[in-house]
This record gives structure tokens, C-alpha cells and sequence, in this order.
């Protein structure tokens, strides 16, 4: 596009409009006033010149502040072309956490794959649930909204009830549409969990992260609860066993109770002591009695505590940060706050860790001694010597998580050398960084947008990192879920101003979701995992606009830079200068090629742009200052590290590709020009015999006394026995098995009547017949709704008139008086 | 305020269309009339896309199919003998947002309203044309018709008709702009229901010829075909009119035919056996006049103003 201004227009004015072509609320305000500005008549030198200054210098304009430029350009409702389409991608629709059910593992799963499930099992169960299957986008939607605004973990069902009750109303359905969408949606809230919470970008960070790590631990809590009282129960009865033993021999009396009263009449007891007159019961010693009360104590306060209520944790936070706990009372929860939260995180989590340092070596010694293999000598110092770094992670596992929520990006020297402290000791803590995007008040400092946090622990190489958005709570939770709780951990949560500007920055490179696991190599795979970004492959997300240029609609390709996601938010306003089209010049090119550009930094070379949509749905063309095209630049060379670390289209990584492909190809010319030499070798040898023989054929012939050629009469013999198959080997051409015969298929006799319901035409004669035996479908095609109410008579007629002969009368009721043989004969052929 | 705003992935909250809501009163047509499967596929269609009762229009001339656009709850135009399609052209022409359908007879269409019909096809503006053929005059009570097969009896001609009838398949394929040409049955409601669907998605003049039978006057003109289906041809390709299983069994005899072949599709259309059923021709790239039509549609008054001076201004002395 060169030439005269643009208008989105994302309804396609010649499409026929469906469903998703409906207006949206900007598609419908820019729609209502679409018009084509004329071509300009000669471009503005002037202002050309003012856009080459604003980008090399910088030089702001005055009036900005009073909400116009003197462009004509208004910032009222604008915003970057580029991130429009993220509208329709919806990527922010809130996610379900599936508690542990059972001993099934918890689960992250987006809200729309939940509800189709459960209406694909409510479909299984014999009911269509079209109209259901139809709204159910509406329904996320308006869930979706629900948890936009809420700070709290919503319970889904009781969400989706109330929803979905108003969706009813809103949509003034009447009669049956209303009564079979009401019964549904029954079905569809009783196949849904009590416990299934909803994950929107409205709940706060510190939330999600103590509900997630909760649930990610409780699998293992559980498992190691059970295994506790098993042990608790078995180190009770070596205990019992050992009170019962006496000083005296014991065996008379035991034998004789033991055996009981018939028992008795075969075996003396007595007889029995006086054989083994020293026998009596060893007790333990002091040391094993000691050491099997403590352990069943142990394990039995720890059962107590743990039997029931939630995993407790931990939160640590500066003196003055608000928490999301501040308002929202929540069980089990330990609210910490210090000067020096990371380093206070550090010295807490060793002592939350004893008590289960405790627990794990009562476990040990429980195990050992249920088998009777604890050996003291061995055993004795291995266990006392356990600490919190030696016991296993699924004992591990039920620490209480510890987490320090930190404000932003704005760490002093203090905490990043408290920081590296923590992850370096490698207790697991959680450090969890929200709100880590600029204020309004920050405008214009770009470098506020880098995430350096995150590169920090990737690399010390012991911690994992989480860089995940409140837009993307499907990335968030199942990330969480996913974490090592044997390691420290971040999580780099982009939340501030909002959602819309989280999911920009997420998709515009500004902010990518990154999960980092230290370890992750070692299973074969990489440790680094970007596979949740947009358009991964490309240096950018890309799409395709629908526009309205002056004469033709047509698709303007914009690219999703760090620039655009800047200018979701009043950030990097100060950064662009919009210009009307009279200032539009073939110098000015798309920032996302200007990044790519040979001459970019040349003085005469282009001048990056990228679109602007006004209010109005006018595309604007916003020259962008030499400080944002950097600062772009510098976040797609991030990213491309990032590729490189995880393997899927760095730089790096395409070099090491293209080698790998280059030594490949050259191994195959090498082998290829092998085959060739070798083809070309045996064809002259070939040659070279043919010739012989030939000639020894012709000498052969000219000698010979008839004068009949010999290769002659071997060459047609040769022929016809190839033209023959041999009969002993296998046809080669098979018939083909489309052109088989296919086997009759049986006849099918059904004795019941029935109707042929994709065939029906909608006629109404059959109703004519009888109304209550025929009835409509939702596609308005009829089934045999009530046999009761109709004879066989009547079920011949309406077979007779059906035109598209689709109803089948069957075998009569031999009660039926209406069955008379003429009927019956009447009713045989249809 | 400047950014992205809190609603800004939000779309409203548009209306959930059921099938009575584009259930118009009962239809009066006669008993079996084939009529009302076409009905119901347009209703079908209708709900399936979900298509805006107030943004959709049947526009229709004279006959028994041409009382449709008054059993749809949409908006319709019953209009003059044979001028169907100029009036829809018209509603194109200034309303691009408008979903419009047409329901034509084969006397409508083929008869008198045969010139409008060819520069419809070529005009190719975007529109769904169901044309009814029963082979007959129905509502004037049994005349030939442009269709009727050469020995049908009628009141026009009780002997017989003398001379074969047109194929309105061979007629528009001849027509250079043709860009969707179709063929169906009133008897095989799936296939019908794909076919208009095809056809509503096809930006483009979408011709859809529907075979469909007169009770009263041609009961028997297609019934050799809903009794023996192996004279039908099913056309099959992956870029043609796909109806899932249960529209395809009642097909036994298939053919491979591309859609964007219009060759071939002119060979389809004059093969002698095997009445073909499907999609013979689909052409999205064809230029169409809509779009000419429609240019300057969103100019407000003072823009035609202000261009008018400006087109003036060339002649200032």
C-alpha cells in the first residue's frame, strides 16, 4: 500500500456475513462511518522532512498533551493495527483447575475444552444438545468476563449456572428451544466438578500461585498420608508385640488361648512348657523401643496435622507491598513481611523444611523396620545425618511452599545479590515478580520493559523460571503445575495496567512465555520451551487485515512488533509521530522490514513505521523514533537468543541446521555421482559383452549350415515366455479389490416401523395423517414419535404418500384390527 | 484514554437464531410439493450460519416456488414475472451487506425471464438462485414450460410437447462470467442442504438448478430417478459439495469431476446418460460487477460533493 489513507473495515463489505463476520463493537462503530479520504494531491515536503527529524532526533510535538497532533491525528480510541487481530485469537479465555480427584494428578485445561467435553458426554448419552453446542462460545465469553473482573478463584459451576441462566433470558428463546437449552444446560452443570476452579487474568498472581502449588503438591501429600499410616499402624504393633512380652514364659498360657477349646484336647500346653523349660520372650532393647516410640510419634502428629484442611504455605513480602491476602481471607496461610523478603525466604524455608525433615526420617525408619531391616549400625548415622537436600522429592513435595512475591523490576543491588544467594543455596522458594511492567508516570523509559530477571536465572542454571502473562492463564497455571519442588523457582508474570496490554506484550515479543527447567536437558529434550508464543517460526506474529483501500477492499500484512505492544499502552506514545497520508513516502517502510533492512542505519536509509488505527478505524501510518526501532531490534535479537537456547529457529540454530543440511546434501551428490559411475560402468560392460555376443551370434550364424540366426529365434522365444505368466508364480496384477464383487449384503427386515428422518422433505402430509404419531426434529424432519397413537392403517397410508419414501410401515401387531390382508399387502413393498 | 481498553477482546452479545425464526406462516403449497424441501434447507441453512433474519432477503418473480419469500421470516420481494433476478441485482447493487437469495421458477427464470437470467450470470453479483424445475407451468395450471421434455402433455400441447426442452445447466455454463453452477434433488434434503450451503459460501452469482417434482401436474418427471438413483451421477471431488455419508448412499454411481474444470463440466451437462447431481463448476476468481456497483457506497454527501468540484475544477478556465 502506497497511496491515499486506509479504513479497517474487518467486515468484508461483499462477504455474505456469518457468524464470526458479525461486528464487533469497533468493527461496528468503524463500519457506521466508513468512508475513503481522496488521494492527496501532492505530498507534504515539509512534513516529510518533520517525520525523518522525529525519527533521528526525537523532536516531540507540543500539542500532544492536548490530544491532537497537528497531523489531525487523535489519540481518543486508537490503537496499533497490529494488535487488532488478537481480538479475534482470544487467547485470554480462562482456564479450569482441575483439583486432585482421587489420586488423579490436578490439571490446567482451557474452559472451552471443559465445556465441549462435557457436552461431547452429554451427546454420548443420547441427547443432540445442538442449540447448547451452538452457544457455547457465548458461554465462555460470558464467563470469561466474569473472571476478566474478579479477583477471586471462581467456582466453574456455579459460574457457568448463573451464566448460562442469563444467557437463557438474554437470548428470549420461547418453547421448546428454551426448555431443550434449559434441560442441557442441567446436563451440562451436573457433569461438572464441585472443586473445578476457574483461572481468569482478573485473579490476582499470588493466588493462583499458592492454589496451583497447593494442588500440584497434594497428589504426593496424599500418597505419603496413606503410606504414613500404614507405617504409623505397623510401628504400633511391634510396639504391642513387644509390651506383651513377659519375663516368665508365656507359651502355656498363649498356646492354650490360642488354640482354643478343641485345640486343646490334642495338644498339652503344659506338656509343651516343661519341654522348653527356658523359653521366654526377648524384648527389645532400650534403644530400638526408643526409637520406634519416636518414630510412631512422629508419624501420627503428622498424620494429625495433615488429615485435613489444605497444604499450609508460606508468603514473604516486602513491609509495605498489599497482597491479594490483604482482602480475601484464605486457609492455611502464613503472611511474612520483611525488609528483606528474598533473604527472609532463605533462612524461613530451613525451618519450615524440619518438621518435614522430621517426618521423612520417621518414614525411613518405619520402612525399615516393617521389613525388619533396620540394622542400627548402618542405619543409625545415614538417618540422622538426613537433611532437607537429601530426602526425596516426593517428600519433598510437602513442604509448604514458601513464596516471596516481589514488586517489580525495580530491585536493588540488595536483592539481586539476595536473589542469587537464594537460588544458589537452592531452596526451593518461589520468588513470584508481578506488576513488572512500567506505570503511566514511566513513559518513555523503554528499558523498562526488559526482562532481565529471567535471564538472570537462566543463567545460574539451578533455578527454573516461568515467564508467563495474566493473559495467558492456561500457560500460567499448567506452568506452575508443571514446576520442580526441589528447586527455587521464578515466576515473571506480566500483569500491569491489565490483560489487554499483557496479552500484546506476550504476543509482540515484548514479554515472551518462557518455561525454563535446569534439568530439562537431561530427559533429552531441550530446557528451554517457547512453544506458546504466536508465530514462533517468524521474527514476528503476522497477520493479514482486512482493509478498505480508496477504490477496492483488500489485506494490508501488518507485523506484531515490540513497538506495536509498546504502543498498546501510553508507553511508547511519546515514541511515534503519526502523519497523514500526504506525508507518506517510499522511504517509509514497515518497522518489521526495517529491522531486516540492509541500509538501516545509513543516514539516507528508510524510516520505520508501523499502523495506527484511529478511533474512527482510519489506518495512520506513526513514524517511530530511532530510540523504539531500537529497542525493537534489541528485543528481536532476545528472542532470537531465546530461540537458539531452546532449539527451534535461532540464528544459531538455522546455521547449525543449514550445515547439517549442506554435509547431508553433499553426502548425497558423492553417493549419487558413486551410483552413477558405478551405472555407467556396468552399462559399457554391458555394451562390451552385447558386442561380444553379437558377434559371436553373427559367426555363429554365417557358419552355421541353415542359415537361420540363432539370437533371433532366442529373442522370440524370450518374448513369449515373458508375455506368459508362469504358472507357478503369484499373478502380478491382482484384480483390483474395488472391482470385486462386493458380498451381498444380508436384508436387512425390520419388524418395528421406522422413518428414514435425512430423507424427509418436510411435507407435512404424514401429519395430515396423524399428528401425534409424526413429529419434527430441530431440522425440522420428522421420527415416529409415539406408536401408541397410531394404527397400522395409518402408518401404510402415510408410508403411501410420503414422497420422499421415507417411512416404513414394518410387520403389523397381529392385534392391530386395522391390519386387514389388504393392508398387510398394501404395506409389504414399502 | 489511549490503549488497549479492558473490553477490547470482548464482542457483543449478538442473538442465537432458532428455525422459527425463519418459519414464515404455513406454506400453501400442494400436498408432496417438492417445494417444501427447499424450504426447509433454506430455513436450515439459514439457522446454520446463523444469518440475520433482518440482514437476509428472498427476492422471487411469479409461480408456485415464487410464493417462498412469503414463508420465510425474512425480509422478501415478491416481484414481476420473470424480474426476480434484476430486482435482486438491484438489491446488490446498493446493499452489500444484505444475504440475498433467489427463488425462481423454470418458466420465471427460463421463459420470460431467460435475458435477465444470462447477464445475471454474467454480471456475477453476489447471490444464492434456487431454480425450481418441475418441467412445467404449475400455477397456471399444467402449460409447457421452457423444460418440459419433448411428449410431456400439458393443456399448451395435449399431444405431447413437440420439441425437447432446455437444459438450464448447458444454458449458464455457456455464459461467460459463469461462477458456480449446481444441480440437486428436492428428494435427497442433505444433499440439497449442502448444495445451497456451497452455493451460500461461493462469493459469487451461485446458480443452483433444484430438480424437483409437481405433485399435480409432473409427479412422474423425476420419480424414475428417486426409484432408480443409478441414473443419477453423483460428481465427488474434494473441492466439490460434501453432504458426509448419509447424503452419498443414496448414490451409487460417482464421478471425479474438478469443479474448476469448466470443459469438463460442459461435458457433464451434455452427457446423454446419468443426470449429474453436485457441483459441475466453481470459479472464486471470476470479476464481479457488485463491486463496481458498489464503490463510492460509504461517501457521505459533502465527500461526492467535494469530489464533483474537484472533477469540475479540471475544466476551469
Amino acid at each position: 500500500m502506497t497511496q491515499g489513507a486506509t479504513r479497517i473495515s474487518e467486515e468484508k463489505q461483499d462477504a455474505q456475513p456469518a457468524v464470526e463476520a458479525r461486528p464487533t463493537i469497533e468493527q461496528s462503530k468503524a463500519s457506521s462511518i466508513l468512508r475513503v479520504p481522496p488521494e492527496p494531491s501532492q505530498p507534504d515536503n515539509a512534513w516529510i522532512d518533520r517525520a525523518r527529524r522525529f525519527y533521528r532526533l526525537g523532536i516531540q510535538i507540543s500539542s500532544r498533551d492536548e490530544g491532537l497532533d497537528p497531523s489531525g491525528f487523535s489519540w481518543e480510541g486508537s490503537v496499533p493495527a497490529a494488535v487488532t487481530p488478537l481480538r479475534k485469537l482470544k487467547p485470554g479465555l480462562p482456564a479450569v483447575l482441575i483439583p486432585c480427584e482421587d489420586d488423579a494428578p490436578p490439571a490446567v485445561r482451557p474452559l472451552p475444552e471443559v465445556l465441549e467435553g462435557a457436552i461431547e458426554s452429554i451427546r454420548s448419552s443420547g441427547h443432540p444438545a445442538r442449540l447448547l453446542g451452538d452457544l457455547v462460545d457465548r458461554l465462555v465469553r460470558r464467563i470469561a468476563r466474569r473472571t476478566k473482573d474478579n479477583s477471586a478463584l471462581l467456582h466453574l459451576r456455579e459460574v457457568a449456572g448463573e451464566e448460562a441462566t442469563a444467557l437463557i433470558k438474554d437470548l428470549e428463546l420461547v418453547g421448546e428451544a428454551r426448555d431443550s437449552l434449559s434441560e442441557d444446560v442441567e446436563r451440562l452443570l451436573a457433569s461438572l466438578s464441585l472443586g473445578w476452579r476457574l483461572v481468569g487474568p482478573g485473579v490476582a498472581a499470588d493466588l493462583i500461585a499458592v492454589e496451583v502449588l497447593r494442588q500440584s503438591r497434594e497428589p504426593a501429600r496424599r500418597r505419603l498420608l496413606r503410606e504414613a499410616a500404614t507405617l504409623a499402624e505397623k510401628v504400633e504393633d511391634l510396639l504391642r508385640l513387644d509390651a506383651g512380652k513377659g519375663d516368665s514364659p508365656e507359651l502355656p498360657r498363649d498356646l492354650q488361648s490360642g488354640l482354643g477349646h478343641v485345640g486343646s484336647r490334642h495338644v498339652d500346653a503344659e506338656a509343651l512348657a516343661r519341654v522348653h523349660p527356658d523359653r521366654k520372650a526377648n524384648r527389645f532393647d532400650p534403644a530400638r523401643r526408643k526409637r520406634l516410640h519416636k518414630t510412631a510419634s512422629v508419624l501420627r502428629d503428622w498424620i494429625e496435622k495433615n488429615r485435613d484442611g489444605p497444604l499450609p504455605a508460606h508468603l514473604v513480602t516486602g513491609p509495605e507491598k498489599a497482597t491479594a491476602f490483604d482482602s480475601q481471607q484464605m486457609e492455611a496461610l502464613d503472611l511474612h513481611r520483611h525488609s528483606r523478603p528474598l533473604e527472609e525466604a532463605t533462612e524461613l524455608y530451613l525451618e519450615i523444611a524440619r518438621p518435614v525433615v522430621e517426618f521423612a526420617r520417621a518414614l525411613r525408619i518405619a520402612r525399615l523396620e516393617a521389613t525388619a531391616t533396620y540394622r542400627a549400625a548402618i542405619h543409625d548415622d545415614a538417618i540422622e545425618s538426613l537433611d532437607w537436600q537429601a530426602i526425596k522429592p516426593d517428600e519433598l513435595a510437602v513442604v509448604p511452599p514458601v513464596i516471596v512475591l516481589l514488586g517489580g523490576l525495580g530491585l536493588d543491588s540488595t536483592d539481586i545479590g539476595d536473589l542469587s544467594h537464594l537460588v544458589w543455596s537452592g531452596r526451593p522458594v518461589l520468588v513470584l515478580a508481578t506488576g513488572v511492567t512500567p506505570d503511566d508516570e514511566e513513559i518513555g523509559d523503554l528499558s523498562r520493559h526488559q526482562p532481565t530477571l529471567g535471564a538472570l536465572l537462566i543463567a545460574l542454571r539451578y533455578g527454573w523460571v516461568l515467564q508467563s502473562s495474566i493473559a495467558r492463564p492456561t500457560h500460567l497455571t499448567g506452568g506452575l503445575l508443571a514446576s520442580d519442588p526441589c528447586r527455587p523457582g521464578l515466576v515473571l508474570l506480566a500483569s500491569a495496567p491489565g490483560p489487554s496490554w499483557a496479552e500484546a506484550a506476550a504476543s509482540g515479543r515484548a514479554w515472551p512465555l518462557i518455561r525454563f527447567r535446569p534439568t530439562g536437558h537431561e530427559s533429552g529434550e531441550s530446557g528451554m520451551d517457547l512453544d506458546d508464543n504466536i508465530s514462533l517460526e517468524s521474527d514476528w506474529p503476522k497477520f493479514s487485515l482486512e482493509v478498505e483501500y480508496p477504490k477496492s477492499p483488500g489485506t494490508l500484512e501488518v507485523s506484531l512488533t515490540f513497538a506495536d505492544a509498546a504502543m498498546a499502552n501510553a508507553t511508547g506514545r511519546e515514541h511515534v509521530l503519526p502523519i497523514p497520508p500526504e506525508c507518506w513516502s517510499e522511504s517509509q517502510t514497515p518497522l518489521a522490514e526495517w529491522l531486516r533492512h540492509p541500509e538501516r542505519d545509513s543516514a539516507t536509509g528508510p524510516i520505520p513505521f508501523i499502523w495506527l488505527a484511529d478511533g474512527e478505524g482510519v489506518l495512520w501510518r506513526a513514524v517511530v523514533s530511532r530510540a523504539l526501532a531500537l529497542a525493537s531490534l534489541d528485543r528481536l535479537r532476545a528472542f532470537e537468543h531465546l530461540k537458539d537456547l531452546a532449539g527451534v529457529g535461532g540464528p544459531n540454530t538455522l546455521r547449525v541446521r543449514t550445515q547439517a543440511r549442506d554435509e547431508a546434501m553433499a553426502e548425497a551428490v558423492a553417493e549419487k555421482e558413486r551410483l552413477e559411475k558405478e551405472r555407467d560402468d556396468a552399462v559399457a560392460q554391458a555394451l562390451e559383452a552385447g558386442a561380444r555376443n553379437a558377434m559371436s551370434g553373427l559367426a555363429a550364424a554365417l557358419i552355421s549350415s541353415d542359415g537361420v540366426l540363432p539370437l533371433v529365434g532366442r529373442a522370440a522365444t524370450l518374448s513369449a515366455s515373458q508375455a506368459k505368466p508362469s504358472e507357478d508364480a503369484p499373478a502380478e496384477e491382482e484384480e483390483p479389490a474395488g472391482e470385486k464383487e462386493a458380498p451381498e449384503e444380508p436384508e436387512i427386515i425390520l419388524d418395528e416401523p421406522w422413518v428414514d428422518t435425512p430423507l424427509c422433505t418436510s411435507c407435512n402430509d404424514c401429519f395430515k395423517i396423524n399428528e401425534l404419531l409424526f413429529k419434527y426434529d430441530e431440522n425440522k424432519q420428522a421420527y415416529l414419535n409415539d406408536l401408541s397413537k397410531a394404527t397400522y392403517a395409518e402408518l401404510v397410508k402415510a408410508a403411501e404418500i410420503c414422497p420422499a419414501k421415507c417411512i416404513h410401515p414394518g410387520r403389523p401387531d397381529p392385534d392391530d384390527p386395522t391390519a386387514t390382508p389388504e393392508m398387510i399387502q398394501r404395506g409389504k413393498p414399502l | 484514554m489511549y490503549g488497549l481498553k479492558l473490553d477490547w477482546m470482548e464482542t457483543p452479545e449478538a442473538p442465537y437464531y432458532t428455525l422459527e425464526d425463519y418459519t414464515g406462516p404455513e406454506a400453501r403449497w400442494c400436498p408432496g410439493c417438492g417445494d417444501f424441501a427447499v424450504l426447509t434447507a433454506a430455513q436450515r441453512l439459514c439457522r446454520d450460519e446463523q444469518l440475520a433474519p433482518e440482514k437476509t432477503v428472498f427476492v422471487s418473480g411469479i409461480g408456485c416456488s415464487s410464493r417462498f419469500p412469503h414463508y420465510m421470516k425474512t425480509y422478501g420481494f415478491h416481484g414481476l414475472h420473470g424480474r426476480a433476478l434484476p430486482v435482486a441485482c438491484g438489491i446488490r447493487a446498493r446493499r452489500p451487506d444484505l444475504n440475498i437469495f433467489v427463488a425462481t421458477g423454470d418458466g420465471d427464470c427460463c421463459s420470460i425471464g431467460s435475458a435477465h437470467w444470462i447477464h445475471a450470470v454474467r454480471y456475477n453479483m453476489r447471490m444464492v438462485v434456487m431454480m425450481f424445475d418441475n418441467n412445467v407451468y404449475g400455477l397456471t395450471k399444467n402449460q409447457t414450460s421452457p423444460t418440459s421434455p419433448e411428449g410431456l402433455r400439458t393443456y399448451t400441447h395435449p399431444r405431447g410437447a413437440p420439441i425437447e426442452g432446455m437444459d438450464p445447466l448447458q444454458v449458464s455454463l455457456a455464459v461467460r462470467g459463469v461462477s458456480f453452477i449446481a444441480q440437486t434433488v428436492d428428494f435427497n434434503p442433505q444433499h440439497l442442504l449442502a448444495t445451497l450451503t456451497a452455493a451460500y459460501h461461493h462469493p459469487g452469482f451461485a446458480f443452483v438448478r433444484i430438480l424437483q417434482r409437481c405433485p399435480h401436474y409432473t409427479p412422474r418427471a423425476f420419480a424414475p430417478l428417486q426409484e432408480n438413483p443409478s441414473m443419477m451421477s453423483l460428481l465427488v471431488h474434494p473441492d466439490g459439495i460434501d453432504g458426509g455419508e448419509s447424503m452419498t448412499r443414496l448414490f451409487p454411481n460417482r464421478i471425479e469431476h474438478d469443479p474448476s474444470d469448466l470443459r469438463g463440466a460442459r461435458v457433464i451437462a451434455e452427457a446423454e446418460q446419468g443426470i449429474p447431481v453436485g457441483l459441475l463448476y466453481k470459479n472464486d476468481s471470476v470479476p464481479r460487477y457488485d463491486h463496481a456497483s458498489a464503490s463510492g457506497l460509504s461517501a457521505t454527501r459533502e465527500d461526492r460533493v467535494k469530489l464533483l468540484e474537484q472533477q469540475l475544477d479540471w475544466f476551469r478556465i
